[in-house]
C-alpha cells in the first residue's frame, strides 16, 4: 500500500536545508538541486506575504501542483516542515503537527545536536518512518 | 411532504467579495491587466509601486512553476533546476494557499497567464480561469478592433466582463 508521502524536507530558519528524505525513488531530487529548492522555498514565502492583499500574511501553506500537493508547517522560531504527498491527500496539517512533536522529541532534545545545523538523528529518522508507515496504511 | 430542492446551488451573498484582485500576464511576462476589488494592504505597503507589484507577481510565479518542475516526484526524467523548459513542460502548478489569501493559476498553451488572488476557503478555480480565457480574454479582449498584440488590453467592455463572469460564479457581490 503506497505511503501517500513522498518527500519531506525541513528547513531552518535562514532558508538552509537541515534534512530531507525521499519516500519514493522516483521522487528523488539531485542534492544541490534541494538545497536550491530550500532556499528558493524560503524566499518565495517572504514574497508571497509581500503580494499578500490582506496584512498579516505568514506565508504558504499549501501549494497545489498537478501530480503532487506541498504542506508546509511554520514553527513559531522559523523553521519550516515541508511534506510533499498526492494529490488531495487528507489530513496532513495533523501529521506535521506530530512530525513536529517527533522534531522536537528526538532532534531537539538530543545533547549532540546543534539548532540550525543539519539534522542526523537516527531515532528522529527511525520514529518519522514509523510514523509515516503508520499513517500510509490509513 | 418532502421539501424542494434547490435547482442550483445559490451562490453567497458575501459582505465582502471573495475575489481580491486579478492580473494577466502574455508570454513575454509583460502584465496585459490588472484589476482589483478588495485590497486593503496597499500597494505602496507590499512591493512599492503597482509597476514593481506586477513584476514581483510574475517573478513568484514563474519561480514556482520552476520549482514544481523540479521537485516533481512522479516523473524520473524530470528537468534540472535552471534548465530551460517550453510552456506547458513538466509538472505545473494551479494554487497555493497561503494564510490570509488563496492564489489561482492558469498558464493557456499559448503563454498566456492569469492569476487571481480569493479568500482562502474558496475552491478550485480552474473552470472558472479557463472561462476567463475563452469568454472574456478571447471573446472580449482580442476581438477588439483596438487590440495589439502585446499591448494592454485596454477596452471598457472587458473589466465589466470580468467583474461579470465572477459575480455569476458567486466571487463577487452581484451588481
Amino acid at each position: 500500500m503506497a505511503s501517500l508521502a513522498l518527500t519531506m524536507y525541513v528547513i531552518n530558519k535562514s532558508g538552509g536545508l537541515v534534512f530531507s528524505k525521499d519516500f519514493a525513488e522516483v521522487a528523488r531530487v539531485e542534492l544541490n538541486d534541494s538545497l536550491r529548492l530550500a532556499s528558493i522555498w524560503h524566499s518565495l514565502n517572504a514574497i508571497s506575504a509581500q503580494l499578500s492583499p490582506l496584512g498579516g500574511c505568514n506565508g504558504i501553506q499549501l501549494l497545489e501542483a498537478d501530480t503532487f500537493d506541498l504542506h508546509c508547517f511554520e514553527t513559531p522560531t522559523g523553521t519550516k516542515l515541508l511534506l510533499v504527498v498526492e494529490p488531495q491527500a487528507q489530513g496532513v496539517p495533523g501529521l506535521l503537527a506530530r512530525i513536529y512533536e517527533l522534531y522536537s522529541d528526538y532532534v531537539l532534545k538530543n545533547p549532540f545536536y546543534e539548532v540550525e545545523q543539519v539534522i542526523k538523528c537516527e531515532l528522529f529518522d527511525e520514529a518519522l518512518g514509523a510514523l509515516l508507515k503508520q499513517q500510509g496504511g490509513l | 411532504m418532502a421539501p424542494a430542492a434547490p435547482m442550483h446551488p445559490t451562490p453567497p451573498t458575501a459582505p465582502s467579495p471573495l475575489a481580491y484582485n486579478l492580473y494577466i500576464y502574455d508570454r513575454a511576462g509583460k502584465c496585459l491587466h490588472y484589476q482589483e476589488w478588495h485590497r486593503p494592504k496597499s500597494v505602496r505597503q507590499g512591493a512599492g509601486t503597482q509597476a514593481d507589484d506586477q513584476k514581483q507577481m510574475f517573478g513568484l510565479f514563474w519561480t514556482l512553476s520552476n520549482f514544481c518542475a523540479t521537485l516533481n516526484p512522479k516523473d524520473p526524467a524530470k528537468s534540472q533546476l535552471g534548465q530551460l523548459r517550453s510552456v506547458g513542460d513538466g509538472c505545473g502548478f494551479s494554487a497555493f494557499t497561503a494564510s490570509t489569501y488563496k492564489m489561482h493559476f492558469l498558464e493557456t498553451p499559448s503563454g498566456v497567464k492569469f492569476v487571481l488572488n480569493t479568500a482562502r476557503d474558496v475552491g478550485s478555480c480552474r473552470a472558472l480561469l479557463q472561462s476567463l480565457y475563452d469568454d472574456v480574454f478571447v471573446g472580449v479582449g482580442v476581438r477588439s478592433p483596438f487590440y495589439v498584440p502585446g499591448e494592454g488590453v485596454s477596452c471598457d467592455q472587458f473589466d465589466g466582463a470580468v467583474a461579470a463572469l465572477l459575480a455569476q460564479r458567486g466571487l463577487l457581490p452581484a451588481v
